[in-house]
């Protein structure tokens, strides 16, 4: 249902281009959750981005049932990394989650229903009334999930929206889009620089090479649909799953292609040693920050 | 991965080191506010006893309780409410022009990188021009009528909030618009919901600014060109020669612009409840 087909992405700036997206083609189907990693750097965003709508691919297209994508989608949610700079602070929990609803000019009784759906599915039907800032991290990016259910989309988006929460947190919340993706019966896009995060969550992981970016590999992840923090990612078939990803990331960070011809990929490892799943540790505490300064994403690109 | 955000929420807002961010709003805590009261009866104590010294002249300052006096006498006058409720018009529609104006060609020149790096240099030569420096412009134009009150008070806190509404759509969060344009806000709704809040802020500042500044141009005004209100009052009362009026009627000026400030303040406070300088520690 959402297909992305040679899309591809140089920015222009100065006198002189980058090429951040090369070629990529995938597809997921209808009701997917298909998780895409990738070395840092390597382009994620640039692509949810285009994927979104929200940034006009150089060439290539993205099409969500056959239409092409080229503005935000009425049917499609994000969820940023940067839950504080994403959540409205002057709106009470209930008001972020009601805005777009607002905006799509839903009846006052049916935005009601979907507000508190939604606040129920994340655990937040008590703090409806409270601010985001009120709350903790986790919560706050369960607020920004609440929004995402609400708007009811058939495509989610998640831009790395777990890198900037302890691991508890993170576990538990690993585990409520597991659930929100079955009861929701949604398409789930989930970017993630972590190769555990994406097999425990993924029913498929797409590796992405380094910059410029391909499709690296695609793993199908055979693991049961009943997921558990402590016994999947305990069973033998994770940890061979989870090598298999490291792999293909190792060798996309030197440079090696799918098809073997990136040749700019070569020394694309920038000299970041090895792919930790907390390499972006500096991008931590961006989604709490606040200040001037932006997060340091793979491009300072036009919006 | 254990030092994470969570331990500190109260961060969250992407809001910044807002210019409203200066100063504490909280109220003064009793100790502060008892010292408060012990330096102005101090300050008073001091105004009574000087002119009672040889070293000033009576005439050229008369004591606190003769100039308290006096304005208690004269505050009792009908004249008196109508200078006040005269310079307090002059103000207000003044302010409400810039007001207007500011934040409709802010919004709409801040939101335009092109426009607003257009405009920049015109601004930056009109905005330092002092306002009192156009009197005889406004005496030219409209005589000692209101508009040449107004054109003087206009032009003084234009600038202050404009600059400030500059600021504050500037200081608009790339991942919140993203975010806005995500859900399907369109243009007018990211400019209500998100531009908006964003420089409010910023906005009030200005305000908070252009109140104050505008006051003085009332009063300037009034003084200079005679349009009446309570600088008209001061200018009447130094040509009769009453020092004790002259006194007073500064000192009322002042409690004018004490009630200005604090009443912007409450607006602000008010306003930004959800803002990072004015709602303090967040609870958990």
């Amino acid at each position: 249902m959402l297909d992305v087909d040679g899309l591809r992405k140089t920015y222009s700036g100065r006198g002189r281009e980058v090429e951040a997206v090369r070629d990529l083609t995938f597809r997921l189907g209808e009701g997917e959750l298909a998780c895409l990693v990738g070395p840092s750097g390597c382009g994620k965003t640039t692509l949810l981005k285009c994927v979104s709508g929200l940034m006009r691919p150089t060439a290539g297209t993205v099409a969500l049932d056959g239409r092409p994508v080229t503005g935000p989608p009425p049917d499609m949610a994000v969820v940023f990394q940067e839950y504080g700079r994403s959540l409205f602070p002057w709106l009470t929990v209930r008001g972020n989650v009601e805005l777009p609803l607002k905006e799509k000019r839903l009846p006052k009784a049916r935005r009601r229903e979907l507000v508190d759906g939604a606040l129920e599915a994340v655990g937040l039907a008590h703090a409806g009334a409270r601010h985001p800032w009120e709350l903790s991290g986790g919560m706050q990016q369960r607020v920004a999930i609440a929004r995402a259910i609400a708007y009811e989309p058939r495509v989610l988006l998640m831009d790395e929206p777990f890198a900037a929460v302890d691991a508890q947190t993170r576990a538990d919340l690993e585990d409520l889009i597991r659930g929100l993706w079955k009861r929701f019966s949604m398409t789930v896009l989930f970017v993630t620089h972590d190769i555990d995060e994406a097999v425990y969550l993924g029913q498929r992981v797409i590796v992405l090479s380094a910059s410029p970016t391909v499709v690296q590999d695609d793993v199908r992840v055979d693991l049961p649909d009943e997921r558990d923090q402590l016994t999947t990612r305990s069973a033998p078939r994770f940890a061979e799953l989870r090598a298999q990803v490291y792999r293909e990331i190792q060798t996309a960070k030197n440079g090696g292609g799918p098809s073997g011809a990136d040749g700019a990929g070569t020394g694309g490892a920038e000299a970041d040693g090895a792919a930790d799943p907390d390499d972006p540790e500096a991008d931590k505490g961006t989604g709490g920050a606040d200040g001037p300064e932006r997060t340091p994403t793979t491009t300072g690109g036009p919006r | 991965m254990t030092a994470a955000p969570a331990a500190r929420p109260a961060a969250g807002t992407g809001a910044g080191p807002g210019p409203a961010a200066a100063a504490p709003r909280r109220p003064l805590p009793g100790r502060d506010a008892l010292l408060g009261v012990a330096g102005g009866a101090a300050f008073l104590l001091v105004w009574e006893a000087v002119p009672r010294t040889p070293a000033v002249s009576a005439d050229h300052l008369p004591p606190a309780s003769e100039v308290l006096a006096t304005l208690a006498a004269r505050s009792a006058t009908g004249a008196f409410w109508s200078a006040v409720g005269a310079t307090v018009s002059a103000w207000a529609l003044g302010l409400a022009i810039a007001f207007a104006a500011a934040v409709a060609l802010g919004l709409a020149i801040g939101s335009v990188p092109a426009l607003r790096a257009a405009t920049a240099s015109t601004v930056e030569f009109l905005r330092p021009i002092p306002s009192v420096a156009l009197i005889p412009l406004a005496i030219l134009m409209y005589g000692s009528d209101l508009r040449s009150t107004l054109l003087l008070v206009v032009y003084a806190s234009f600038w202050q909030i404009y600059i400030q509404v500059l600021y504050g759509v500037a200081d608009l969060d790339p991942v919140a618009e993203q975010t806005a344009r995500a859900y399907g806000l369109g243009r007018w709704a990211r400019l209500r919901h998100l531009v908006w809040p964003t420089a409010l802020p910023y906005l009030l500042t200005g305000v908070r600014l252009g109140a104050a500044v505008a006051l003085i141009l009332t009063i300037t005004a009034q003084l200079t060109i005679g349009t009446p209100g309570l600088g008209q009052e001061i200018s009447v009362a130094q040509s009769s020669g009453a020092a004790p009026l002259v006194y007073a009627l500064i000192v009322a000026t002042g409690l004018l612009g004490v009630a200005v400030n604090t009443g912007v303040r409450a607006v602000e406070r008010r306003l930004l409840r959800w803002h990072s300088s004015v709602r303090g520690e967040a609870a958990v």
